[in-house]
């Protein structure tokens, strides 16, 4: 890469690429993925009250369905928690988009299925490197891990979607139906 | 037209026809997506531009057939097989409007075993760790010069020096001694 003829071309391969496209607001391509404020304290809130927990149930030998709470790393089970989730139910999606194992066709459609789920998601990017911490405790497939709100502690929930940036795609959110503005005007005319 | 006006207008044309591939989800119109697609891709070739790869790989943003945006839960459904081949892994993309199915594989990310057990990581720490030692250029040249065929000629020489010749052993005195 050293070499002039080297440079040059890359900075010709820069120049070609198109970013007018990405920039565009109703697409919002750029920011698909909602912006972190302090993503080293997630991570640690994440160690400390997600992780943590998973490592020790482990290491006891507790089985899955008598754990306190509920985690999923599947892609399959991550897609089928979301498609049936109920309109209420709020969850915490986190993905390590940045490492290097994790195939892009999969992670460009995370932030468009959390953006379209019934309910409503926080998608929380982790920072790059993370995959490695987490499979610490617990194995991510496809590198994510979904926390639904039922089972997690509301304070630590809380804290994290504060931290979240909430996510802006005006393309999608008119894929929902929306109630009309039609509303109907009690009147009387006389008996003639 | 002078060159930043053109540049603006090529920016707002494309920008229009990227909207509207985007509205089709929308509309429920995935007919015109494929025409919409077509055209949009003329116009990038026209202006002779290059786009970044999330959006031209084949399958992966836009369906192969019938060219509408892969919306997940909505107009595609996603899933991940185990393939038959060792450590890979099937991503499957079904677009919903024309039953279109896209295979992409890709590696299975390596698991880390979980750090479940204490004995088993202290009985890891008390195995001495082998050290790695870097070679040097003046030892790589050292061992050249020891490898070499007058070094090896003398070395030898020197062991039949210093070990005792078998025919010593054999001589009248020691025999006699024996």
């Amino acid at each position: 890469m050293n070499s002039l003829k080297a440079i040059e071309k890359d900075a010709l391969r820069r120049r070609q690429t198109y970013k007018a496209v990405l920039s565009n607001p109703y697409v919002n391509e750029e920011h698909l993925w909602p912006r972190v404020a302090d993503q080293a304290l997630v991570v640690q809130l994440l160690q400390k009250h997600v992780l943590n927990k998973v490592a020790q149930l482990r290491a006891m030998g507790t089985p899955l369905d008598q754990w306190p709470l509920r985690v999923h790393t599947e892609f399959n089970d991550i897609y089928n928690w979301l498609q049936d989730a109920a309109p209420g139910s709020s969850a915490l999606l986190f993905a390590c988009n940045k490492d290097a194992d994790i195939p892009q066709v999969l992670m460009q459609q995370v932030p468009l299925l959390a953006a379209v789920s019934k309910c409503a998601v926080t998608l929380v990017q982790l920072p790059r490197g993370s995959l490695a911490t987490v499979q610490k405790s617990i194995g991510l497939p496809c590198g994510l891990l979904l926390l639904p709100q039922e089972h997690a502690d509301p304070a630590f929930m809380k804290q994290v979607a504060a931290l979240t940036d909430p996510q802006d795609a005006p393309w999608l959110q008119a894929t929902e139906y929306k109630p009309a503005d039609v509303k109907l005007v009690k009147s009387s005319a006389p008996l003639k | 037209m002078n060159r930043i006006q053109r540049e603006k207008f090529r920016d707002r044309h494309l920008r229009q026809k990227y909207d509207l591939l985007h509205m089709m989800p929308t509309l429920k119109t995935p007919a015109l997506s494929g025409m919409y697609l077509t055209n949009y891709y003329n116009g990038v070739k026209r202006y002779d531009l290059t786009l970044p790869k999330e959006i031209t790989e084949a399958n992966a943003k836009f369906c192969g057939k019938c060219g509408s945006v892969h919306v997940p839960l909505l107009n595609t459904q996603i899933s991940i097989t185990d393939s038959s081949a060792a450590n890979q892994e099937t991503i499957t993309f079904k677009c919903l409007n024309c039953e279109h199915e896209a295979n992409f594989s890709s590696h299975k990310i390596k698991q880390r075993a979980p750090q479940v057990q204490v004995e088993n990581k202290e009985v890891a720490e008390t195995t001495p760790k082998k050290k790695i030692t870097k070679s040097t250029a003046k030892d790589r040249q050292k061992k050249r010069k020891q490898n070499s065929l007058s070094n090896l000629l003398s070395t030898k020489k020197k062991e039949r020096k210093s070990s005792p010749s078998p025919l010593a052993s054999l001589t009248l005195e020691n025999f006699m001694k024996k």
